[in-house]
């Protein structure tokens, strides 16, 4: 998002450039590089040998005296750590694939659940219809935390603890995608439904053929929302699993961050963001649409 | 971006994380250890040493003739092997048979000189007896001379005494008389030797003094008086003379009786011990029995044969020499069986003792001996990192000689905590042991090894014997593995 945000500046400034602009684009810029810093350390360390990490971490990681010192590009790059997480770690794709499976099974429940409760809720009248809604918005505002809980439990007593389901499950329920999506589908006109009514046209032809094709941005931006989402969870799996081999790609990288397998912790990084990366350049003008309509109050 | 072209990636890298997903289980696969386990049983640690040595002789005869015999012959060289009775040497029978001759004359020359000795010394008694007889007579004769003469002089003192005084008894002149009994007195006080006689006589002429005294004062004719005076002295002189023949009598007595008994004692001397006649008796056996050698020596005809069935293993003679004191050869006895002697190294000590039962393997034969025992275990005089151990062999076991395996066995109490010895591991701190367990990983269920320090009570070179608790019957412990193991490694079990 932040890279976003400073692409759009600096195309701005590159329209109109003004002289008197000169120095807060330049502030800018510098506040850009701070923040983009972590990811440059993180491609950087990526390709460090163990050595050269232990010298620029040594402060931070082995506690020796003084600061941690880190370039731009390693002295000595090496693929070493990328062979260690490819060939040699059998666990990181264990939990890859699990993240996947998470990630993927939730989008794929919230693709049919949500897009058809984001329908119901959008062009249907009926009794409480606004109370409901309401619940809806209360249960998207609550962390985790709160319902950390009452969670747990109603997964035990569905004996769902310790199992892939149990993340997956109230991920399909999740309320934030519905509204996401309940935005795009409102804006669809009544009379286009009419008229394919007065055509011949079901109920299900309806959300099939005229609300999911008119409303598909929003059902993307709230896909993309929820794979980075999901793909970062980190509070549900070590709450509700207790196996490691269930363990999604979010744990294994705390897992690793020790003073031997520092490297092997940023190249583990890197390739988890890859995919983030990817569905973020993917549905990036999508996501922007989510966003504005979460946030725009019609 | 075209959004397309995304997805394709995204599918892309899916993909290759699929690849790479296969391909590191096969890598963890083959990078695995295979390791084979093993339980904990019971059992015994038996110690087994062994070692190798070559049976000697059980004891070493010495075989020796008469020394100064020329050896005529010898038939054996050494190492070989004799029987009882088997003809060793020869000496020659000419130089024998003289000796024998010159042995018979010394002891011929012996006796008549010994004869000679025992009548010279009867002679030599009978002289000492009559000198001591004459000794005796001499003494006697000495006494009763000296007794003669003192008597004599005696006589003649008295004799001279008794005329003095009776000269002085008789009626003269009384000046005459008080005189000459004033100067008897003095003269007498002046002797001064203590003799009875005059004591006597002093006391009784005392009372007469006072009378002495008061007649000094009367006048005396001249002429009577000067007669009177010489006869008086005459007497006194006679009577002095007469004391000291006395006296000279008396300690020459003396004399002669003191010199007589030496001469008495003299002969009366016990002769000084002599054991001539015992030695030459002495002598005499020596050569008898030195004949007797001789003889028995010239009787078997001069052959020198082994007292018993064995083994030459030394030749001190030489054809044409003489014998010496020493030894003529040596002779391993095989006839009381042998010994085995072998070495083994030092640290095996605590389990080699007198008594270990032992198996005896003869090389080149695939036979095991049992039964024995070890008799001694001695340190090796040349090596002090080594033990020979002996044992002893009866009669016929195996030939002196014979190398041979020997595999002494000691048993331990039965313990209940038994490995074998692969499966213990050792490092500076001590012995561990890696256990198999499984362990719920990232990738399920997986085998894991631990590592468990234990105790070792007692091991060999096959089993390890450790402490009770550390271990359950149902732990499998790490025997082989394919690779190195560390704490925490990930192992497969190897399908046997």
């Amino acid at each position: 998002m932040l890279m976003q945000r400073n692409s759009d500046r600096k195309r701005e400034q590159r329209k109109n450039f003004h002289a008197g602009q000169k120095l807060l684009w330049g502030l800018l810029a510098l506040l850009a590089l701070a923040t983009l810093y972590p990811v440059i350390f993180l491609i950087a360390g990526s390709f460090m040998g163990q050595d050269e990490l232990g010298t620029y971490l040594g402060a931070v990681i082995a506690g020796r005296e003084g600061y941690a010192d880190f370039p731009l590009l390693p002295h000595y790059p090496t693929l070493r750590h990328y062979v260690e997480i490819l060939l040699d770690s059998p666990e990181f794709f264990v939990m890859f694939w699990n993240s996947v499976r998470i990630t993927f099974g939730v989008l794929a429940g919230q693709l049919v659940v949500g897009t058809m409760a984001a329908w119901g809720f959008a062009k249907y009248e009926f009794p409480w219809k606004k109370g409901f809604f309401l619940i809806y918005m209360i249960l998207m505002l609550m962390p985790f935390q709160v319902l950390m809980l009452s969670d747990y439990l109603i997964l035990d007593k569905l004996m769902l603890t310790n199992h892939l389901w149990g993340i997956i499950l109230p991920g399909i329920f999740s309320t934030f995608p519905v509204f996401i999506i309940y935005r795009f589908f409102t804006e669809i006109p009544d009379s286009l439904l009419e008229s394919a009514r007065l055509d011949g046209a079901r109920e299900w032809q309806l959300f099939y053929h005229i609300g999911l094709p008119m409303g598909s941005s929003g059902v993307i931006a709230a896909m993309v929302l929820g794979f980075l989402e999901y793909w970062s969870l980190i509070e549900q799996p070590l709450t509700f699993l207790k196996e490691k081999s269930l363990f999604p790609l979010s744990v294994f990288l705390p897992d690793i961050t020790s003073v031997r397998q520092s490297g092997m912790a940023f190249a583990a990084s890197v390739i988890t963001f890859l995919p983030a990366l990817l569905v973020f350049l993917g549905g990036q003008d999508y996501l922007e649409k989510g966003i504005m309509a979460g946030a725009v109050k019609e | 971006m075209d959004r397309k072209k995304i997805f394709g990636i995204f599918g892309g890298f899916l993909a290759v994380m699929l690849g790479f997903t296969i391909l590191s289980r096969g890598v963890s696969g083959a990078s695995m250890a295979r390791v084979e386990t093993v339980k904990i049983s019971t059992g015994t640690i038996d110690h087994t040493v062994t070692g190798s040595g070559k049976v000697e002789a059980g004891k070493e005869m010495a075989v020796y003739t008469e020394s100064g015999q020329r050896v005529k012959e010898i038939c054996v060289r050494e190492g070989q092997t004799v029987e009882e009775g088997e003809l060793l040497f020869t000496i020659d029978m000419e130089e024998l048979e003289e000796q024998i001759l010159a042995a018979r004359q010394e002891m011929e020359k012996a006796r008549l000189q010994n004869q000679d000795a025992q009548s010279a010394g009867s002679v030599e008694q009978r002289e000492r007896e009559l000198r001591k007889n004459r000794a005796q007579e001499d003494y006697s004769q000495a006494v009763s001379q000296g007794d003669a003469d003192v008597a004599a002089a005696k006589a003649a003192l008295d004799e001279a005494q008794r005329a003095l005084e009776d000269f002085l008894n008789n009626p003269v002149p009384e000046a005459e008389k008080d005189n000459s009994q004033e100067d008897m007195e003095d003269s007498r006080q002046q002797d001064g030797s203590g003799s009875e006689d005059k004591e006597d006589g002093e006391g009784a002429e005392n009372p007469g003094q006072p009378r002495t005294d008061e007649e000094d004062q009367e006048p005396e004719p001249e002429q009577d008086t000067s007669q009177w005076e010489s006869e008086k002295a005459r007497l006194e002189q006679a009577v002095s003379e007469a004391q000291a023949a006395y006296e000279s009598a008396l300690s020459s007595r003396a004399e002669h009786v003191k010199t007589a008994a030496r001469e008495l004692e003299d002969a009366s001397l016990q002769k000084a011990a002599d054991s001539t006649s015992k030695q030459n008796e002495i002598t005499r056996q020596q050569q008898e029995l030195a004949l007797d050698k001789l003889l028995a020596l010239q009787e078997a005809e001069g052959k020198i044969t082994a007292p018993v069935r064995g083994m030459i293993t030394d030749i001190s003679i030489v054809t044409g020499d003489f014998t010496t004191e020493g030894t003529a050869m040596r002779l391993a006895d095989t006839s009381q069986g042998g010994r085995l002697t072998v070495s083994v190294d030092k640290f095996n000590e605590e389990y080699v003792s007198k008594g270990s039962p032992v198996i005896i393997t003869p090389s080149g034969s695939k036979e095991k001996l049992g039964g024995y025992t070890v008799t001694a275990v001695t340190e090796n005089e040349e090596d002090d990192s080594l033990l020979d151990v002996t044992v002893d062999l009866p009669e016929g076991v195996l030939e002196a000689g014979t190398a041979a395996e020997v595999e002494i066995t000691q048993k331990s109490e039965n313990y209940s905590t038994v490995l074998p010895v692969q499966a213990l591991r050792e490092e500076e701190r001590g012995y561990y042991v890696l256990v198999v367990q499984e362990e719920q990983g990232v990738l399920g269920s997986e085998l894991v090894v631990r590592r468990l320090d234990v105790k070792v009570r007692d091991k060999n070179n096959v089993k390890a014997a450790l402490e009770d608790g550390v271990l359950t019957g149902d732990q499998e412990v790490v025997s082989a593995s394919s690779r190195a193991l560390e704490e925490g490694s990930r192992v497969r079990k190897k399908e046997s």
